[in-house]
């Protein structure tokens, strides 16, 4: 035994790891090297002041400010819209499905939210009788059908951030610094893409379905990020 | 026969002292029931379960954090352990899961603040009359140099030395390797050798308490 022997293996010694031979062989040592002996004594010293250390009181006052952070926290999800509360309740039945999970969760996230603006559709008085010859060109439906494409990405993109935003407390910073990279990355290429189909520079997207591909791709990828975050499936995608 | 270097005196010799966990075995199934009724929103439950937890959290935060922050992020983990039984699946003991979530919202804190000052920067810039009069015992100096460690060797060494949990117990909460956890336990004790190497000598020649 050396005193690089003991240097490397002293924490192991005293937190008794070491088998009988080994420790008989630092203690050895120890008894023929003072170096060493006070490097071990110190380490002891320090391990018994660590242990005794007194338990810290928090403020008599550090409960009511929980019960206050929690009453907030429940009014907030009490605002929460009408899907967050559906996901809640489907959660627990995807979670763990892994990547067939977060995209049957994703198809049927999209699904509940065109069922509900369906239904809220049907609910809206009908309306009176046009005329049989619609002013509308071809084009102008077109343009209008991906503009209502494009809204329904975002606004599902939207409330699949707000609903992983709940889960983020519980995720460690490796875990929260990963997802946040992915959803950077994929955050630039959907300004890349919107950027390459610019009508003029403005917010106006050319209205070429084709064209469009790239663009929808971005999104169903950020759509799976999400979903997958959204049933713990950190490491999806 | 080898003679000690102290020629008429043995040695001394460093006690190996066997770790004792210091975890909730004798209140685990105590811990079920009040899990059950903090699940179910009963606010005595939730009061007692933060009662039962509070030093544990609130010391191992302070001990990562600093005491300037430490209430702070002791409400975000007490929040978190409300709002996050739902998923706690007992698959490890309450405590380990309690500590998981306390390390996570201290590390979190720290990374998101400004960066510290680590090292003995901090010890010398404190100024001379916090320093004098001051307590003589290592354990006070040693929370001292706590603060001065780097942030991951601070927490191996807080949940071991002075919470006194397994390498078993740190690597889950820290989501390491049971031999990351030891590696970086031994540094962080080297660390602290070098920070309080004159409290040390004092202690050796028996000046403090």
């Amino acid at each position: 035994m050396r005193c690089g022997d003991v240097a490397r293996l002293s924490s192991a010694y005293l937190d008794g790891e070491l088998d009988d031979r080994m420790s008989s062989a630092l203690r050895g040592h120890l008894r023929t090297c003072d170096r060493c002996r006070v490097l071990v004594e110190d380490e002891a010293a320090l391990v018994r002041a660590a242990g005794e250390l007194e338990p810290l009181e928090p403020p008599a006052e550090l409960w009511a400010a929980i019960e206050d952070r929690l009453a907030d926290a429940e009014i907030a999800d009490a605002e929460r819209p009408r899907y967050w509360m559906w996901w809640r309740a489907a959660r627990p039945y995807l979670a763990g499905l892994s990547l067939v999970g977060a995209a049957a969760a994703a198809a049927l996230f999209l699904w509940q939210r065109e069922a509900g603006e369906s239904a809220a559709a049907a609910s809206e008085p009908v309306p009176p009788p046009v005329a049989l010859v619609s002013s509308r060109s071809h084009e102008e439906a077109r343009a209008s059908e991906l503009s209502r494409a494009d809204r329904r990405y975002q606004e599902t993109i939207a409330e699949l951030r707000a609903i992983v935003e709940t889960e983020r407390a519980a995720w460690t910073p490796e875990e929260v610094a990963a997802f946040d990279a992915r959803l950077a990355e994929l955050d630039a290429r959907i300004v890349a893409e919107r950027a390459r189909l610019s009508v003029g520079g403005g917010e106006e997207l050319a209205t070429s379905a084709a064209g469009r591909d790239p663009l929808y791709a971005a999104y169903r990828a950020q759509i799976d990020v999400l979903s997958a975050a959204a049933v713990g499936e950190l490491g999806a995608r | 026969m080898k003679s000690s270097v102290l020629s008429d005196k043995p040695a001394r010799l460093a006690v190996v002292r066997p770790r004792s966990r210091s975890g909730a075995d004798a209140a685990a199934d105590d811990d079920g029931a009040l899990i059950e009724a903090c699940r179910r929103g009963e606010r005595r439950a939730m009061e007692a379960l933060y009662h039962r937890y509070k030093r544990r959290v609130f010391g191992l935060v302070t001990r990562i954090v600093g005491a300037g922050d430490a209430e702070e992020v002791a409400q975000e983990v007490f929040v978190r352990i409300f709002r996050g039984l739902g998923k706690f699946r007992g698959d490890a003991a309450l405590s380990t899961w309690i500590y998981r979530l306390s390390v996570n919202a201290a590390l979190s804190h720290v990374t998101r603040r400004p960066k510290p000052m680590e090292g003995e920067e901090v010890l010398a810039q404190l100024p001379a009359p916090a320093r004098a009069p001051r307590d003589p015992t290592l354990s006070a100096r040693l929370e001292e140099a706590l603060a001065a460690l780097p942030v991951g060797y601070r927490s191996v060494l807080v949940l071991h030395d002075v919470a006194g949990l397994s390498h078993e117990e740190c690597a889950e909460i820290l989501g390491c390797r049971v031999g990351t956890s030891k590696s970086q336990l031994h540094k962080a004790r080297a660390k602290m050798r070098d920070l309080l190497g004159a409290d040390l000598a004092a202690e050796r020649r028996g000046e403090v308490g």
